[in-house]
């Protein structure tokens, strides 16, 4: 047996598991080598240490890390078991389930918020909105700075009265016809917008419609009709719209109970869907340009007949004149 | 059924009853074994102590199919062995982690100081090479030469045959030799065979 053979076999020796002849062999193979007699000490020496080597311990709470494990695996295997089990049935019907919930997220999350056009935007192309001139034409010489002041709050507020009118500074009436007549015939064949520059400013109403300019015409007949006239028409970027009217004092009350009626029946309609009535308010505003027109020429036509009228007016009551500022109903 | 001479088969009979008892009883004999066994393959002691305590997982999972077609402690080498080595390290492998450090050593009154250092030290030597062996050259020197196992035993627990585990235990006795040459006595220590 030479050296290499022995090498081969040192391992099967030192286990013993050799036959003992071939064990013989061996040994007397070592007796007489030193080299291989050195190499089987050194193997057996390092098997001796590796089975000396310390032993590794587990922790304090090993065993109750092994229950625990044990239990979440109980508890998954259970909650599997609920889920899927049996899979013919659970599994389908998991599948219709997420399907649902998906086509629900889709159409949540892609459905189309609704048009909020801002406050005093339009949503109508530059070459269809009315041109700002006819808008802001003014009538009225400028108020006071009381009145002024007042009529900048009720239009910067937009308050609406729940009757849809709103007395803001009843004032005593005036008359028209004593002052006018005062300042003689010149005075009379002042245009009203004239005589209204020198007198104290009315009382000012608000109400409310739906469509401004239809309203207009109704209480210009509601005002004919009651022996009361138009004096000036003022229109503001918001549709709003100021009269001065004058008409007999007892006459006041009926007027703008009538008034509120007029506006009653048109806020009764149903409110349209944005879209309609943005394109409304863009006609509407159309259309109180055109009856601002036709209240302008009516009344240039009635100042020609002023002497007449003031003439019919001689000796009859007091009258009171009111400013109604009528706003667009939002 | 559990085979007679097993004996861990009274236990195994009792936790296939449902007696919770008796599997801590196994877990407690066999713990520091396995942990053993995963310490040194795995080389991190976290790691290693998470392995051994998933190895019992399976076992109590695994018991109600034993059959007693090997003895128990073979059969719970061989979850380890596999455990060891499908085991994936989630961390760097740092070498002198697990095993680093002081350890205790069974007091020697015969034995001088220096004897003592240099023994300390040489055994961390042989742990760093027992890390420095082949994944299954690594596993066949445990079992053999730390726990003990016999050439069948290995065997078994592993799958191999057994001149396989022969082969591997040879060249991983070979691979230490080159390392490690002991210059301490070691007279009447350890285990020989």
């Amino acid at each position: 047996m030479n050296c290499e053979e022995i090498k081969e076999l040192s391992s099967d020796y030192l286990d013993r598991r050799l036959t003992p002849d071939r064990e013989s062999v061996l040994e007397a193979h070592l007796e007489s080598c030193s080299v291989c007699r050195e190499e089987i000490e050194t193997l057996r020496a390092n098997i001796v240490l590796a089975g000396s080597l310390d032993r590794v311990e587990t922790s304090a709470d090993f065993l109750a890390q092994v229950h625990r494990k044990i239990e979440g695996a109980a508890w998954r295997k259970r909650l599997w078991g609920r889920l899927f089990e049996p899979p013919v049935i659970k599994v389908p019907l998991h599948i219709t389930a997420l399907t649902l919930l998906a086509i629900f997220a889709f159409q949540m999350f892609y459905r189309s918020p609704e048009l909020s056009p801002e406050r005093g935007t339009s949503i109508l192309p530059e070459s269809q909105r009315l041109p700002q001139d006819l808008l802001q034409e003014k009538v009225l010489p400028k108020a006071g700075t009381a009145q002024e002041r007042r009529r900048e709050n009720a239009l910067e507020t937009g308050k609406r009265d729940e009757e849809s009118y709103r007395l803001v500074e009843p004032q005593a009436p005036t008359n028209v016809e004593a002052e006018l007549s005062r300042g003689g015939t010149s005075e009379a064949s002042k245009k009203p917008e004239e005589a209204l520059a020198s007198t104290p400013q009315p009382a000012v109403i608000e109400l409310t419609a739906m469509d401004v300019s239809r309203y207009a015409e109704r209480i210009k007949v509601l005002l004919e009709g009651r022996g009361g006239r138009i004096l000036g028409l003022e229109s503001s970027p918001g549709s709003d719209l100021f009269m001065t009217v004058e008409l007999p004092q007892s006459r006041q009350a009926e007027f703008l109970a009538a008034a509120r009626k007029e506006a009653d029946v048109e806020a009764g309609e149903a409110p349209r869907p944005v879209i309609e009535q943005a394109r409304e308010k863009a006609l509407a505003r159309k259309d109180l340009a055109e009856s601002l027109r036709k209240l302008r020429a009516e009344l240039s036509r009635s100042e020609k007949a002023a002497p007449l009228m003031d003439e019919e007016r001689k000796g009859a009551e007091s009258t009171v004149r009111l400013q109604l500022h009528i706003l667009p109903k939002k | 059924m559990v085979s007679a001479q097993d004996p861990d088969g009274a236990l195994i009979e009792r936790i296939q009853d449902g007696d919770r008892a008796a599997f801590n009883q196994l877990v407690l004999k066999y713990r520091n074994r396995v942990m053993g066994i995963a310490a040194r393959m795995v080389g991190d002691r976290a790691e290693a102590e998470d392995l051994a305590q998933d190895v019992f997982v399976k076992a109590y999972h695994a018991l109600d199919g034993f059959h007693g077609d090997a003895l128990f402690s073979t059969w719970l080498y061989r979850i380890t062995a596999n455990s060891c080595l499908n085991h994936r390290k989630r961390r760097r492998r740092e070498a002198t982690t697990a095993l680093d450090g002081p350890a205790p050593t069974a007091p020697d009154g015969a034995a001088n100081p220096q004897s003592l250092l240099e023994r300390k030290e040489l055994k961390l030597l042989l742990e760093k090479a027992i890390q420095a062996l082949p994944q299954d050259q690594r596993l066949v020197l445990i079992l053999r030469d730390i726990e003990g196992l016999s050439y069948e035993e290995i065997a078994d627990s592993t799958g191999l045959e057994l001149g396989t585990v022969r082969s591997r235990l040879h060249r991983a006795r070979s691979a230490l030799r080159m390392t490690i040459r002991p210059k301490v006595s070691l007279n009447g220590e350890g285990r020989e065979g």
